[in-house]
């Protein structure tokens, strides 16, 4: 059902505006509107701290995404309010020193990276002396290259020729792919020999800066050094930041959730309205929830501000948002209308329906005891495990009862994996769909004929309930003519005497007379359109034939082919694919039958969902 | 020769019918493949959207039926 709801006002004089926002948002129940066009609406005078709050978020985002995961310290650190300068200054602040910090780790990294790279060739190549002069100023550049000695030798030819002669290129294996070279050269020829290495598309394993100009003794000596320094510089910086994030997390957190109240109320004010005196909050809420609203509202604001509420107008229907209210056993259906939009308050709930008649069409066509049964086990496990949390529960939920209706289906139709279920004593109790297709297809189109009846009659409810009387009446019409229609093909297929011709025929003239007067000629076409939806129903018959054969087929092959081993592993294949063609089809299929048929004769679409001003 | 023309009839009834849906579910795929690529929310809708022009192949199925079984 669609529950009921209750327009609600707040009325008091204006200087308590903020608090009574204050007090709507922390009871979270009230969606707001507009009051009427009679009253002024509260003038913004906030733009200034909507713009601060909006920036203090955005910085607060920004700092959260930073920050290591941390206990929260036990005295945490207080930011100012929410929307002053002073908690943007100190976020700027913060921002800063964790900017600092990141850089600082980044180069760190960087370095260790470099260190154990370089560490590793100055070690294999440290036993070489190197013949530069130091009034030249070596400079070292250390390379991996591939294992190759013609390259080796080009390059030790073009270094030679860039430094004149004044240089060492030593090299030595680091294992049986790779070799180490280290090439030292005068200062002079360095920047050459950088872009040769550049143009040739030579990685360099670049030394650490504070190695430049020493000699190699030195630079090994400073990168041991620095191999140990590093990983204690990083740790500090670990602890400087874990420090930050639990001294910080609890109050940055805090003060967006204020920020965020605090910008809700500021919009909330812009839907508020207000004379010289007094303010209105208007909205609409749930109307079994007014009456705490209005305790509460006595006892926390007193009785300078009034609580009002009534009924909804039917001319503000179109306005009232939307909430579905059913049992534990039917909400989870409401999942199925997922892929329309809410009906518009004051219509009808299609849920109870849905509930009953979804699972029905689904057992219909798969109609199988094996494939219910374990359609019946998956429900169950992915139900008891949890599987897709809320979401998951529901579908698991709507899936236990197709699979326990396709099972029922399955002893009515003396079907398991077929005809195997013969085998095992099942014998057709209703009809066996194989052989009686006829039977079935009239089974299919009875059930749609009452389906787009029901729906029918629901839109003569939902037209009456609207206040909407000449469309009761022409729905009632063609109601009457789509009945009228269904007793004639009964009556014509002799299972109703004859003589029931005449009087239906009469009825209907008169319906249809009814029906084109209430909404003009097209209202004949309707009575086409009502044939055509029953008509489609046949799909039920159609795709539960094409299952029971394909189970057929399975079986034949387990049964025929030999060897008996690749038979029956065929077969079942064929029925496992039978199975997850038999969960898509009927699901895809029942859903359309109700969209398309049932709900094109009393759905009302357009309800707005409910979504009451609260704490974020 | 009447069995000849019967199952023809029948095979006509399904076969073009079945040619005629999967024409128009091949332009409503294509258009509901670009939807999707714009507003991925409107993936239930074309899911159903795609289901309705079965019913052609349905009618068609349904009347190779009644050809076949002689009523």
């Amino acid at each position: 059902m669609i529950l009921p709801m209750a327009r609600v006002e707040l009325l008091g004089p204006r200087e308590l505006l903020p608090e009574v926002l204050a007090f709507v948002q922390a009871q979270g129940v009230l969606e707001l509107r507009t009051p009427g066009a009679a009253l002024a609406p509260v003038p913004s005078e906030e733009a200034g701290l909507e713009a601060r709050l909006g920036e203090g978020i955005r910085r607060l985002d920004a700092i959260e995404d930073r920050l290591p995961a941390a206990r929260p310290a036990d005295r945490p650190e207080p930011l100012p309010p929410p929307g002053s300068p002073a908690l943007l200054e100190r976020l700027v602040a913060l921002e800063e020193e964790l900017v600092s910090l990141e850089a600082r780790r980044a180069a760190l990294r960087e370095e260790a990276e470099a260190t154990a790279r370089f560490v590793g060739l100055v070690v294999a190549l440290a036993p070489l002396a190197h013949g530069v002069s130091p009034e030249a100023e070596p400079e070292l550049h250390g390379l991996v290259l591939r294992t190759d000695p013609a390259a080796l030798a080009l390059l030790e030819g073009e270094v030679r020729r860039l430094s004149g002669g004044d240089c060492e290129v030593k090299a030595r294996a680091l294992d049986p792919e790779r070799t180490g070279v280290l090439v030292v050269v005068p200062r002079a020829a360095g920047r050459a020999l950088t872009a040769l290495l550049l143009e040739r598309g030579v990685d360099e394993v670049h030394l650490p800066a504070a190695c430049a100009g020493k000699r190699l003794v030195e630079v090994l000596l400073h990168l041991a050094a620095r191999e140990r320094e590093i990983p204690r510089e990083l740790a500090g910086l670990d602890v400087a930041l874990a420090r930050i994030a639990s001294a910080y997390r609890p109050a940055l957190r805090a003060a967006r959730a204020a920020a965020l109240a605090e910008l809700g109320r500021i919009e909330a004010a812009r839907r508020c309205a207000e004379t010289r005196f007094a303010f209105v909050v208007a909205g609409y809420m749930p109307a079994e929830r007014v009456e705490g609203l209005r305790r509460a509202a006595a006892a926390e604001l007193g009785a300078r501000v009034s609580v009002f509420s009534r009924t909804p107008d039917r001319a503000e229907w179109g306005e009232v948002p939307v909430v579905l209210r059913n049992r534990s056993g039917l909400r989870p259906f409401e999942r199925l209308l997922a892929l329309v939009p809410l009906p518009r308050y004051g219509s009808v709930d299609p849920t109870p329906f849905l509930a009953v008649f979804f699972p029905l069409f689904f057992g219909l066509v798969l109609g199988d005891l094996a494939f219910g049964a374990v359609g019946v086990g998956a429900a169950l496990l992915a139900r008891g495990r949890g599987w897709g949390g809320a979401a998951g529960r529901d579908l698991a939920w709507v899936a236990l009862w197709c699979s326990v209706s396709a099972a029922a289906f399955g002893v009515l139709f003396g079907e398991a994996l077929g005809e195997l279920g013969a085998h095992a004593g099942l014998h057709p109790i209703l009809l066996d769909r194989r052989r009686s297709v006829l039977g079935l297809l009239a089974a299919a189109i009875a059930l749609g004929g009452a389906h787009v009846l029901l729906g029918m009659a629901l839109g003569v409810a939902s037209a009456l309930t609207g206040g909407h009387r000449r469309e009761a009446l022409a729905r009632s019409a063609k109601l009457v003519l789509l009945l009228g229609a269904g007793v004639a093909a009964l009556a014509l297929a002799g299972v109703l005497p004859r003589a029931v011709l005449r009087p239906v025929a009469v009825t209907g003239g008169a319906a249809l007379v009814l029906a084109i007067a209430a909404e003009g000629p097209m209202a004949a076409l309707d009575l086409v359109l009502g044939l055509g939806n029953v008509l489609s129903y046949s799909r039920l018959m159609a795709l539960g034939l094409a299952s029971a054969m394909l189970a057929d087929v399975a079986n034949g092959i387990a049964g025929e082919l030999r060897p008996a081993a690749a038979g029956i592993a065929l077969g079942v294949l064929l029925h496992a694919v039978n199975f997850s063609l038999g969960l898509i089809s009927p699901t895809v299929a029942a859903l359309r039958l109700h969209y398309v048929e049932f709900f094109e004769k009393f759905y009302d679409a357009g309800g707005a969902p409910y979504r009451p001003f609260a704490l974020a | 020769m009447d069995r000849v023309f019967v199952a023809l009839a029948a095979a006509l009834a399904i076969g073009i019918s079945a040619t005629a849906t999967a024409w128009v579910q091949s332009r409503i795929g294509s258009a509901g493949a670009g939807a999707l690529a714009e507003k991925p929310e409107v993936r239930g809708a074309i899911i159903v959207m795609l289901a309705i022009p079965e019913t052609l192949v349905i009618l068609g199925f349904v009347v190779a039926v009644l050809i076949l079984t002689g009523r």
